[in-house]
């Protein structure tokens, strides 16, 4: 009989697992309060990443549960794998909440473009050899050389290999001035993360808001595209505000999603329009406000500066969102 | 009523029918798992597996179908059958007697609303009704622990799920019960009345459910009913009907059977006062504690198949179309997998038992079930602890296909 040393991130526990154990009943018999349903791989509460090392993922459990796309991305179900050698393994869910662990990679930027006056869209390949694991909505802290850190919201789907960061060109500020005139392909990044109660529930029934300003439709975007491509089939509103059209970004791959899905409209507004243009006119809590009387069981997303967020925010309680269901990290600028 | 306790006579199928095994099927199983663990009854026209391994495989089988429809015929009256037939077309809209398309459209739908966060979302409304029942009982010496708590649970976390009224609380237990009762059919039915009755409360669901249907297609709020009417498949949405359907099998599978599980645990908690003590002592173990209740007595006693084609299993020789009746509350009870089998141990690690099934039709309210179980208990036993029976004996269901209690009295203190 041999045993493997199991490490448990979140309760910073190792265990010993049995040959022909499973990492949660070995976890269970060590008092810990591993989170688990059914021990039959059929529900998902123990899901978790397996972080190093290797497991048999078991053969009796739902691919509806932990479906190959999961499975290639390091998911197991702690209630059937039992563990080939020593591992380190994270919980995926406690409670009810995402409970990734905060850790710091390195990075290299892969792709820098300018798509809008004001916005630097970068693509970051993860070379640090362990996995950066988020939810969509969530953010991190960006390092470039030499410089403080900052933050951004991840724009890309938590599935997809390469991250994508927008990052909003503030007059005088060193980090964004860097990135839309020197940051280049090659550079080395440092993020740690991710951070941020804003993130996806996808077991929300009912319609969901999304409200992104500038730089703010990074989350946002993130969310649409997960909650779409993980089949939610309620009405999804994206509201995108920006103060002219050459602050417009996204336009297209935004479009290609409303075509894809019809549960999915998308609205965008201009604050100080000039010039022609065949878009809503107005701040993006106003036309919001304009649009909804009665948003009562709706989930609502808010992404953007303080003051939209404080706005919306306003609007969306006003017609019957309760506050646990308005979600919104607002972002703080630094010079 | 055949209340023959011959139980070594395989042509009575080791009494598996009789008054008996309603209170206590136990010891029948237990002969027939070591005489006859496969057993053609002549008498029901059935296969019958009491072994585990044989559950647990046969339970995974893709060839072996959940379609009912024969079965519901079985139930009518044979004569002017017509006049049941939205009995018929009811029970065939439901997924659990589902397979194929149909089956799987639903099921996806079932699993987003399903997900661990999901349930956990739940769970203070959940801990709110307890505590609500919870104290409407507080200050009494002796209450029924069936009827007024566990019976009752189950059908307001559904309503809370469909977005529901509170108000219909009792219309819609009821509809609960008989639908189960219909289902679960008596020992000794009166198949016209059984019916007549169904094809009332159909007809009242139909009045009650489709106005609620057609106001969430056209303003659909947070709730289950909103999912099911905006959800689709290759751009195919449910039908009213379908919907109406899905409804009532929450109802009355997900209701039905919850109950069932709260008030047969309290019940088993007082014959190993032991358990209860260390549970007492250790609310956390109420996690693991739920699947020993699970396994100890599973709400629904077996699971129904039919053969889709004919094969050999075991020596035996399955025909097309036979039916094949999964003894779930033997297979948790066989020692080949459970060491002291009808030793009650809160703490068994691991339990695989085989009440909510697995595989292709594992029960899609599982992880909803466990959930009312904990907060249920473990709310009850914080509130009473030292709760007793008013009497040892227990009057069950008169059905052996599933286990319910008809109540639980109990003294406060």
């Amino acid at each position: 009989m041999s045993a493997r040393r199991v490490r448990i991130e979140q309760f910073d526990q190792d265990i010993l697992v049995e040959d022909g154990d499973t990492i949660l009943s070995s976890a269970l018999a060590a008092g810990i309060d591993y989170p688990f349903l059914c021990q039959q791989g059929q529900c998902g509460s123990c899901k978790s990443y397996l972080i190093s090392g290797s497991v048999d993922l078991g053969s009796f459990y739902n691919p509806m549960v932990l479906t190959e796309h999961e499975r290639s991305r390091g998911l197991i179900l702690a209630c059937q794998a039992q563990p080939l050698e020593d591992c380190v393994v994270s919980v995926a869910e406690l409670d009810g909440e995402v409970s990734h662990v905060v850790r710091e990679i390195t990075c290299s930027v892969v792709a820098v473009a300018h798509p809008a006056s004001d916005i630097t869209v970068i693509q970051l390949r993860n070379d640090s050899g362990q996995p950066f694991i988020f939810s969509a909505g969530q953010y991190a802290h960006l390092t470039f050389p030499g410089l403080p850190a900052r933050e951004y919201s991840m724009a890309n789907r938590p599935d997809v290999d390469l991250l994508e960061f927008h990052i909003r060109h503030l007059p005088g500020g060193r980090v964004s001035s860097y990135a839309a005139t020197e940051l280049a392909a090659g550079t080395a990044v440092t993020l740690r993360g991710p951070f941020g109660t804003a993130y996806l529930r996808e077991e929300h029934l009912g319609p969901i808001l999304l409200g992104a300003a500038g730089s703010g439709l990074a989350p946002i975007q993130s969310i649409a595209e997960t909650a779409l491509a993980n089949g939610l089939k309620q009405r999804l509103h994206l509201y995108f505000g920006v103060r002219d059209r050459p602050n417009l970004y996204q336009q297209e791959r935004l479009a290609e999603l409303a075509r894809r899905y019809s549960n999915l409209s998308i609205t965008v507004a201009l604050s100080e329009p000039s010039g022609a243009h065949d878009l809503r006119v107005g701040h993006l809590s106003s036309v919001i406000a304009a649009d909804f009387d009665d948003l009562t069981d709706y989930h609502v997303y808010l992404a953007g500066p303080p003051a939209f967020c404080e706005a919306a925010q306003g609007v969306v309680l006003e017609r019957g969102v309760t506050p646990a269901s308005c979600f919104m990290d607002p972002f703080v600028t630094n010079k | 009523m055949t209340d023959t306790l011959s139980i070594d006579d395989t042509q009575d199928s080791f009494g598996l029918f009789t008054a008996a095994a309603v209170h206590d099927p136990y010891p029948f199983y237990q002969r027939a798992r070591e005489t006859e663990p496969i057993h053609w009854s002549e008498r029901a026209q059935a296969w019958y597996f009491t072994r585990y391994r044989d559950v647990f495989v046969l339970q995974t089988r893709p060839d072996l179908s959940v379609d009912r429809v024969e079965t519901l015929y079985s139930y009518l009256p044979t004569t002017d059958t017509d006049r049941f037939s939205n009995i018929i077309e009811h029970y065939t809209r439901w997924l659990l007697y589902r397979d194929g398309a149909y089956h799987d459209r639903l099921k996806a739908l079932f699993m987003k609303a399903m997900t661990p966060r999901a349930i956990e979302a739940m769970r203070p409304k959940i801990q709110m009704r307890v505590e609500t029942l919870l104290d409407s009982l507080e200050g009494q010496d002796q209450f029924d622990a069936y009827l007024d708590f566990a019976a009752r649970i189950p059908v307001q976390v559904m309503i809370d799920l469909l977005g529901l009224p509170m108000s219909d609380e009792a219309m819609l237990r009821h509809w609960s019960d008989r639908c189960s009762n219909f289902l679960f059919q008596p020992v000794n039915p009166d198949r016209e009345k059984l019916a007549d009755e169904q094809r009332q409360i159909l007809d009242a669901q139909q009045d009650y459910f489709i106005p609620i249907i057609r106001e969430r297609r056209a303003r659909p709020r947070a709730d289950m009913i909103s999912a099911m009417v905006q959800a689709d498949v290759d751009g195919e949405k449910l039908t009213d009907m379908e919907v109406l359907a899905t409804c009532n099998m929450m109802a009355t599978a997900g209701g039905g059977t919850s109950r069932s599980a709260i008030a047969m645990a309290l019940w088993r908690l007082q014959q190993f006062p032991d358990q209860l003590a260390k549970l007492k002592a250790n609310p956390k173990l109420i996690n693991l504690a739920a699947e020993e209740f699970l396994r100890y007595e599973a709400p629904t006693q077996r699971s129904i198949r039919t053969a889709c084609e004919s094969f050999d299993y075991e020596g035996h020789h399955i025909e097309e179309g036979q039916i094949l009746h999964l003894m779930l509350g033997s297979a948790n009870r066989d020692p080949e997998q459970f060491p002291d089998p009808d030793r009650l141990d809160l703490a068994r690690n691991p339990n695989r038992h085989v009440t909510l099934g697995h595989g292709v039709h594992y029960c899609l309210g599982a992880s909803l079930a466990r959930m009312e179980l904990r907060v249920a208990l473990d709310g009850f036993i914080r509130r009473f602890p030292d709760y007793r029976l008013v009497s040892d004996e227990i009057v069950f269901m008169d059905r052996t296909a599933s286990r319910r209690p008809t109540s639980l009295p109990v003294f406060a203190r």
